[in-house]
């Protein structure tokens, strides 16, 4: 009774005075949304987008003398383009042998890189991710650590490990293992052995992530209904970890199709990746119409996959 | 009388020098339901856990079923877990979290196809078999939890906080469901938790903790009404906890009588001896079991209503004696109409039985 009578009052107007502030919160925030979104997109089509459709208009023309070296795809003629390139570029990969080898060569190369860097990083996160909080922040500080140095600093000292006279060699004569140096240099030994040191952060941390996110008393639930610690990796860990896995995956192998420095100081000569065949095209043949459909197929070839990849693992979820 | 499905010899377990659990022992029998209730740091995860086999006792022995169980895997203990989070697989049905802990058993696929059948008939979730947790209910997830643990017919169900993530009217379902499939399995269910009301409602005997040693272990209509500690007395239900000295015998036997600061001259039951005069005790009586009446010249002790509650079924009140000392009474409203709450500042008279009323030493 004294209770019912000592009820605040005006809470009625308290709820008319809301609708009016947030149709101005609304048109504020749907500025700051577009504003927020938009600029990114804005990033992308300046910087990504224009180029693209500039080199997918280089690749349809054909090479000249002069500057710029190759004839545009357009023509004006009285205030209209007309069109006077031509495909004749892509027809010109499916004919030359050494582009398909390259690139086959470079998925090959990339795929195996990418597996080995999951069999290296897959213990590592997991370690990391099972380690005490304080120590996690340091053993991840340790993996990125490398990434604070020029990446080409860190091929050269691997050049210095693995070289004929290099500290590899010198050690393993050294202690009489071997009587002579072995060829490691110019190998694709060497490109996958630096491809792996180079881009393990990015295969690292997205396991990580994962990893560390798994919850522990999964792990224990599976030990208690009679799981061994290979049945439990196998049934749960894994599985949860997939979406870390192909993340980890897909950042190591886009970049390491395309990789052009590591074969060329790596790998041997005459086993171009396509990274290396679209450089010389541009710099020693100066074709930069045939360097540009180099650019663009494998941009295809790589692209059209991944989409046909991730339509199907949405489709599992 | 059979052997006890598990016994606790002197159970040490310590994290750092943080005492959880500090010497325990006790005996449970088959086809009891367990409770260990405590509030949170008392130990009673840990012991859980212990039982489980994720935590291994730094001295003491836990025998289940008969054996030792230093040394053994969970994977290989007769107990299952349900946990507080149930930890269900989020990448797999309800059926293949049901029937993880079969296939581990190496059986046909055409069996444990029947075996989860029927632990889904169990739990009612026939029709869900098919679904991913998150495509789930609480309630449901509960119940798949509860079947997966159930799945490989554990000796031991043990229940780390079964019903805290389910809102109250769900849990009060919960709780006589899980009580019926106590009934139908028949197997023995240790329940963690820290709400007495639901470890009164589920057990069949409760071990009270703090501080990781058992306070009292004892049936919920036992704790309840012959509660050998303060701690007990004021953990389970409401009470009223008075100091009091004692006067000398009572009127009869088993009683004490008692002069209260609170109230005067009183008589209460001892569980027990009754203590010499002189000693130092204290009077506890349940809110329900005091009467109120607004008769002045009723019997018993004055007192004013300083605050009410009226929470429905009952009210509460919070009176205050002439000495000035708080006291909880709790009256059912048993009527629907004329029966009006006793209001504010009224003098009351109020009165309890002395076998009502319990003499506690410590």
């Amino acid at each position: 009774m004294a209770h019912a009578a000592a009820r605040p009052k005006g809470s009625v107007s308290d709820v008319r005075e809301h609708p009016s502030m947030t149709m101005r919160d609304r048109i504020s925030g749907a500025l700051g949304r577009r504003l927020v979104i938009g600029t990114p997109f804005l990033w992308l089509l300046i910087f990504f987008l224009v180029p693209f459709g500039i080199v997918f208009l280089v690749s349809l023309g054909a090479p000249e003398f002069g500057v710029p070296p190759y004839s545009p795809a357009f023509e004006w003629d009285g205030g209209v383009p007309r069109f006077v390139g031509s495909f004749d570029n892509y027809i010109f990969l499916t004919e030359d042998d050494l582009y398909w080898i390259a690139y086959l060569g470079s998925v090959k190369i990339a795929l195996g890189a990418t597996l080995l860097c999951l069999l290296v990083a897959y213990p590592m996160a997991y370690m990391i991710a099972r380690a005490e909080p304080g120590m996690r922040n340091i053993l991840l500080m340790l993996v990125i650590l490398p990434f604070w140095t020029s990446s080409l600093l860190r091929i050269y000292a691997l050049m210095g490990m693995l070289r004929q006279g290099g500290f590899i060699n010198s050690a393993l004569m050294g202690l009489g293992i071997t009587d002579a140096p072995i060829q490691m240099m110019q190998t694709d030994f060497a490109v996958y052995l630096t491809i792996v040191f180079t881009y393990l952060p990015l295969m690292v941390l997205p396991l990580y992530s994962t990893l560390e996110k798994l919850d522990g008393s999964l792990l224990e639930a599976a030990a208690d209904l009679g799981a061994n610690s290979f049945q439990t990796f196998w049934t749960v860990t894994l599985p949860l970890s997939l979406p870390g896995i192909l993340a980890g995956c897909l950042l190591v192998f886009i970049p390491a199709v395309g990789e052009f420095v590591i074969p060329d100081l790596m790998g041997a000569q005459d086993s171009p990746m396509i990274g290396n065949v679209l450089w010389g095209e541009f710099t020693r043949n100066r074709d930069w119409p045939v360097a540009s459909a180099v650019a663009i197929a494998m941009l295809a070839l790589l692209v059209i996959p991944f989409m046909l990849l991730r339509n199907t693992s949405a489709l599992r979820d | 009388m059979t052997a006890p499905i598990i016994r606790l010899r002197n159970v040490v377990k310590t994290f750092g020098d943080f005492t959880a659990v500090d010497d325990l022992s006790l005996d449970i029998d088959a086809g009891e339901l367990f409770c260990l209730l405590g509030g949170s740091g008392s130990g009673k995860s840990t012991l859980l856990r212990m039982l489980a086999g994720f935590e291994s006792p730094d001295s003491g022995t836990i025998e289940i079923d008969g054996k030792d169980m230093r040394g053994v895997d969970p994977a290989d203990r007769p107990v299952n877990m349900m946990f507080q989070s149930y930890a269900l697989f989020p990448h797999m049905t309800v059926a293949e979290n049901v029937g993880y802990g079969l296939r581990r058993m190496g059986l046909a696929k055409a069996e444990v196809a029947t075996q989860v059948a029927e632990m889904l008939r169990l739990v009612k979730l026939e029709a869900l078999a098919q679904r991913k947790p998150h495509q789930l209910s609480g309630g449901q997830r509960q119940r798949v939890a509860l079947a997966r643990a159930l799945a490989r017919k554990p000796k031991v169900l043990l229940l780390d906080e079964p019903l805290s993530a389910l809102d109250k009217k769900l849990r009060e379902d919960t709780q006589f469901e899980l009580m019926n499939i106590f009934d139908a399995t028949g197997t023995t269910f240790i329940v963690v938790t820290h709400d007495q009301e639901e470890a009164m409602v589920l057990a069949t005997r409760i071990a009270v903790m703090d501080a990781g040693k058992f306070v009292q272990v004892d049936t919920p209509r036992q704790l309840y009404e012959f509660p050998k500690t303060r701690f007990v007395a004021d953990f389970i239900g409401n009470i009223n906890l008075l100091e009091a000295t004692v006067t000398g015998p009572g009127r009869s036997e088993g009683l004490a009588a008692l002069h209260c600061e609170a109230l005067g001259a009183v008589e209460a039951a001892c569980d027990g001896e009754v203590p010499p005069a002189g000693a130092h005790v204290w009077l506890a009586v349940r809110p329900e079991k005091i009467a109120l009446s607004t008769d002045t010249a009723a019997p018993g002790y004055d007192a004013v209503v300083d605050d009410l509650g009226y929470r429905g079924g009952d009210t509460q009140y919070r009176l205050r004696t002439a000495s000035g000392a708080a006291l909880k009474v709790t009256k059912p409203n048993t009527e629907r109409q004329g029966q009006r709450p006793v209001d504010w500042d009224t003098p009351v008279r109020i009165a309890f039985a002395p076998e009502a009323a319990l003499v506690l030493r410590q």
